[in-house]
């Protein structure tokens, strides 16, 4: 029995523009035990989005899936129909963006469009479908209804039903007065609220996983963490898987379990977020850590920037992604990428320095965890 | 809501009666009268007819009368048809301009909508861009051309009469011809408003939630992307009332449009003005209720004026 | 070799942090945006062929546009033409009138026919071939019996020509007008050069009026935009109220108002030729200059808010300075874009006119005239018609791709692409 809600393996997702390929998305794999929340980091153009669009199957023309196998709870989504994977989102995985300003449709209330979801996929409880059917008088008929209960077939939520269950969600997380806000339209609403309405209809119909596309982004610090601390109540109470896509390395460090680190579209290592933060063992991780401001010790810190810009997707570095940018880059660095390392039970990493041959440079650490 | 509203309609009337003053001092502005043109009448004729106009009496007392009568909804009796009331000829040429309106109206939308969705869904396809040439050649080539033109076609073949209103088949080319323009732009509006919204953030949303293609469209996209094309029904009754002038002319249908026409020319005061107000009422009055659907589709639109 | 490459490299073999393109002026970028697009270069094209055709054109042909060919009226572009004698072809116009032509269809002369002589029972006519001195030098008669006896009507032909006693039913071949390359009018002027001024005089009222709409509507848009509050909301209200009926309303009114007015007379016809071209001008700018205050008023509105507006006024630049150096500036792109699309709705607004009665006198056309003129006898003269109408289309169709490419080139918002 698989213990992982998500496997993504050698995904490939490459956009064919007039101009080109752009190879987004090249060769990444990972995983997200049942129940955990993943991290998922790199700067814009990492292709950390576009990774899980591709789980959802919402990548849009002029971009296609080239390669690779996606499992959901043993399902390959990468191989289902166009009708099959729409029964699956807002179902089973659901996901929120990042800007609530835009991501909800502005001419519709929010009872309006949380009701069409909850219409779209949620079924009746067993318990009321059995009370229902055993109201009915007709023994055939009522024979039959239980027959279909036990094969899992069970009507849909009527209106009322699904009115309520909105509001329940509204309430759930956080919205007050939710049997009056939910009359309302989008523009009543402040970003962060607007958030919390997006992350409630994600999760009206009980998904596996929830996918969150830098939900706080946009928004304040005071509310961004309102919204970090819901999603882990969430996360606690309804046991949601939940892959946390970012490029904030503080938000990371508060939410998550796992965390893997993306660049020029590759993973450039994974591991536990105590891995990732005290033993990062990738130049590009190292160099993330020195960026941000930390105030942990109290002393003065100075901010190293990693110097240089992302490459360019159309034409990227036929070696590392990271070799142009990288102070320990070597001949080798630019000739080849460097495969994912294993470091520790749970740490990998992709970089040259972890190969055997590498001269030893403080702070990394050889494969198999050699010194 | 209804203080809203209330204001719309102080404010258009209050337009109306502006325009209704200019109209009337500026034809009164006009040099010589009705009376005064090619054939000179014998001074004691011309000063009864004025007299019996009362284009005697000063010119602001004109305008109140005038005014005063309007009120009563009398617009006069026509100078250069003295056998009927502008009240009258309205009455005889509204019927006509209302139905070849009426259809280009339904016409467009029923049809230019359609069209741009269309078009938008298959975007850069050939479907798209015949539709879009077809869109092109209807905003680029005048009114007046397309109806001609169709009159042109149309005297080869039998069954299809080029004047007159007479059956249902003659409706086909002055409506052809008047929403030629008001069509393709709505084609043209709606195609690029839908591939905008395609691209918003909320359908992204919508279609991450599992609604299926034909929802998200349909109702997800549709209902904004009309927005744009609700602010354009303003513009498009102007260019129907004003397009009906030459289309009425062309295909010789006895509407408001021909009798607008002909007092212009004419210098029929009372006739212009009457129709002037009557356009301008019209149009002030339409305008007020694409307002009020406009922000029915986008309740972002403050109501609250 | 497997060790080497492990080696580190040096600062100098690392490769280029950041691939530098070459960078662009503003409209370097525009131009390069706009040549992409096929279509508004198409459009380019054909605005420019059309201005050649309105100036050089009528320098080229050698017809006066109100010139009066009494011998030819209503000659079509081409025509078919009879051979009756070596060297000696005719063509029968829709008029019935007999012309002389040559081989290629060049025209000569007329025939006489004034004294109709011509047995209306036969039904056979006498046309007749005049010197300068008047002495009849051929005789040619026509017999139209063809479209009327009933024992003819299986010959399907109209009319038969006989010349020196013999009867020619078929035509010897049809031929392009050599000497009026489009044909003539009513009254026998070049179709050709008509349109050709027609076409300029179009342009004239056009540039004009998009001109003059230009300044008048850049100057009160960006001033109300600018000092905003009391001062916009009473300018724009003024502009709503003009805007409150259909703009061609006022401009038909206003046509009537200045027409045959002393105004006319003194001011505007000494400017623009007599004619009522100024009329035209006038009633076109006092109306349409609202579109552009309005959108020159949106443009500054928003641009105000800049943060280099801001900056600008920090450090005490001036008012003036701010609405010329900055503002303007930037509201250039929707500006030309609707200058360009103002001059193809001038031209249908003029063309529109002339269809109702109110356009430009002969001699003197515009297109609208032609057009309009052309359309009362669109039955039988189709071509007098077809012509100034493809003008008009061929004119809308160039500016209104040259207006959309513009449009796309100059959006900032999608200069990033």
């Amino acid at each position: 029995m698989n213990n992982n809600m998500l496997e993504i393996k050698n995904l490939e997702t490459s956009f064919f523009t007039h101009l080109g390929e752009v190879k987004a998305v090249r060769n990444i794999s990972y995983d997200l035990k049942k129940g955990g929340i993943l991290g998922v980091v790199g700067e814009s153009g990492s292709g950390k989005s576009v990774t899980l669009l591709s789980v959802m199957r919402l990548i849009e023309e002029p971009g296609k899936i080239k390669n690779g196998e996606i499992f959901f709870d043993g399902v390959d989504l990468t191989k289902i129909s166009d009708s099959e994977i729409q029964d699956i989102r807002g179902s089973e995985i659901s996901m929120i963006f990042q800007d609530p300003m835009t991501s909800i449709n502005p001419v519709f209330t929010i009872q309006n469009q949380m009701v069409e979801v909850i219409r779209r996929h949620m079924r009746i409880s067993k318990e009321l479908a059995i009370e229902e059917a055993n109201d009915i008088n007709n023994i055939n008929k009522r024979e039959k209804v239980l027959e279909d209960i036990e094969k899992g077939l069970r009507r849909k939520l009527n209106k009322q039903e699904a009115l309520k269950r909105a509001i329940d969600y509204l309430g759930l997380v956080g919205i007050p007065e939710p049997e009056i806000r939910i009359k309302q339209y989008p523009h009543q609403f402040s970003g962060g609220m607007r958030q919390r309405v997006l992350i409630a209809m994600a999760l009206s119909c009980e998904p596996k996983l929830l996918i969150a596309d830098e939900p706080t982004t946009a928004l304040d610090v005071t509310i961004q963490a309102q919204i970090l601390d819901l999603l882990k109540k969430i996360q606690k109470e309804l046991g949601t898987s939940i892959v946390f896509i970012t490029h904030d390395l503080g938000v990371i460090a508060e939410l998550c379990e796992n965390v893997v680190v993306m660049y020029g579209g590759m993973v450039m290592e994974k591991g536990t977020v105590n891995e990732i933060f005290y033993s990062p063992q990738h130049p590009y991780t190292q160099g993330l850590h020195q960026s941000i401001p930390k105030n942990i010790t109290g002393k003065k810190e100075r901010l190293i920037p990693i110097e240089g810009s992302p490459p360019d997707l159309m034409d990227p570095p036929k070696g590392c992604p990271f070799s142009p940018r990288c102070k320990h880059a070597m001949q080798i660095c630019i000739e080849e990428a460097a495969p994912l390392t294993k470091i520790t039970e749970s740490q990998y990493s992709a970089c040259w320095l972890q190969d055997k041959n590498a001269p030893n440079v403080e702070g990394f650490t050889k494969s198999g965890g050699v010194k | 809501m209804y203080s809203y509203i209330g204001k719309k309609i102080i404010s258009s009337l209050i337009t109306l009666l502006i325009v209704i003053t200019v109209v009337f001092f500026m034809l009164r502005a006009i040099p010589g009268g009705p009376f005064t043109r090619e054939k000179p009448l014998p001074e004691a004729t011309r000063e009864r007819l004025e007299e019996a106009y009362g284009l005697n009496e000063p010119i602001i007392m004109q305008y109140f009368i005038y005014l005063g009568n309007l009120a009563q909804g009398d617009l006069g009796p026509s100078f250069n048809q003295p056998a009927y009331t502008v009240n009258e000829l309205l009455i005889e040429g509204i019927p006509q301009t209302a139905k070849i309106g009426g259809l280009a109206v339904i016409f467009i939308i029923s049809l230019g909508i359609p069209l741009g969705v269309i078009s938008a869904l298959k975007s850069n396809t050939s479907i798209d861009y015949g539709v879009m040439i077809i869109a092109t050649l209807g905003i680029t080539v005048p009114s007046f051309v397309i109806g001609t033109l169709f009159i042109l076609a149309a005297r080869d073949i039998s069954w299809m009469p080029v004047g007159g209103l007479d059956t249902p088949v003659a409706f086909i080319g002055p409506v052809v011809a008047l929403s030629g323009y008001s069509l393709s732009f709505v084609a043209r509006l709606t195609r690029s408003s839908m591939l905008e919204v395609l691209r918003q953030d909320y359908i992204r949303t919508a279609r991450a939630n599992g609604i299926s293609e034909f929802k998200v469209i349909f109702k997800h996209a549709l209902k904004n992307s009309l927005i744009p094309v609700t602010t354009y029904i303003g513009p498009m009754i102007a260019a129907l009332m004003t397009g009906s002038f030459v289309i009425e002319k062309i295909f010789v249908i006895n509407g408001i449009g021909k009798y607008f026409t002909e007092s212009v020319q004419a210098q029929d005061y009372t006739l212009v003005i009457g129709v002037t107000i009557f356009y301008a009422a019209f149009y002030i009055f339409m305008v007020f209720l694409v307002d009020i659907l406009y922000s029915v589709i986008d309740p972002r639109i403050k109501m609250e004026g | 070799m497997k060790k080497n490459r492990f080696d580190f490299l040096d600062s100098t073999q690392k490769l280029d942090k950041e691939q530098i393109r070459k960078s662009l002026t503003y409209w370097q970028d525009v131009w390069r945006r706009l040549r992409k697009n096929k279509l508004s270069i198409l459009g380019l094209i054909g605005v420019v062929v059309v201005l050649l055709f309105a100036t050089v054109g009528q320098l080229i042909n050698p017809h006066g546009y109100d010139v009066q060919n009494r011998d030819f009226k209503n000659v079509p572009p081409s025509f078919e033409i009879y051979k009756i004698d070596d060297d000696m072809y005719v063509y029968l116009t829709e008029m019935y009138l007999l012309i002389l032509v040559n081989e290629d269809g060049k025209l000569l002369d007329k025939f006489d026919s004034s004294h109709l002589d011509g047995d209306p029972i036969t039904k056979i006519y006498n046309y007749r071939l005049l010197n300068e001195a008047d002495e009849e030098i051929a005789l040619v008669e026509i017999d139209f019996s063809y479209s009327t006896d009933p024992l003819k009507a299986d010959e399907n032909i109209l009319y038969s020509i006989n010349y020196k006693g013999i009867e020619y039913k078929e035509t010897y071949d049809k031929v392009w007008n050599k000497s009026f390359l489009l044909g003539t009018d009513t009254v026998g002027r070049d179709l050709l050069s008509r349109v050709m001024y027609g076409t300029g005089i179009s342009l004239t009222i056009a540039f004009v009026a998009a001109f003059i709409n230009f300044f008048v509507g850049v100057l009160y848009g960006s001033f109300a935009g600018f000092f905003g509050g009391r001062t916009d909301n009473i300018m724009m209200r003024i502009v709503d109220i003009i805007n409150s009926i259909p703009l061609l309303l006022y401009v038909i009114l206003l046509m009537v108002v200045i027409k045959d007015s002393s105004f006319e007379a003194y001011v505007l016809d000494p400017i623009f030729g007599a004619g009522g071209l100024g009329t035209i001008i006038v009633a076109l700018i006092s109306v349409y200059w609202v579109g552009m205050a309005r959108l020159v008023r949106g443009q500054v509105l928003s641009l105000k808010e800049q943060e280099y507006v801001l900056a600008a006024r920090t450090i005490g630049v001036s008012n003036f300075k701010i609405v010329t150096k900055h503002l303007i500036p930037n509201a250039l792109g929707p500006i030309i874009v609707t200058m360009t699309m103002m001059i193809p709705a001038a031209v249908f607004t003029e063309a529109f006119l002339s269809f109702i009665g109110l356009g430009i006198s002969a001699p003197r056309s515009s297109l609208g005239t032609l057009t309009s003129a052309g359309a009362e006898i669109m039955q039988t003269y189709a071509y007098q018609l077809l012509v100034p109408a493809f003008v008009i289309a061929f004119m809308m169709l160039s500016f209104n791709f040259l207006g959309d490419g513009l449009r796309d080139a100059l959006d900032p918002r999608l200069r990033k692409g």
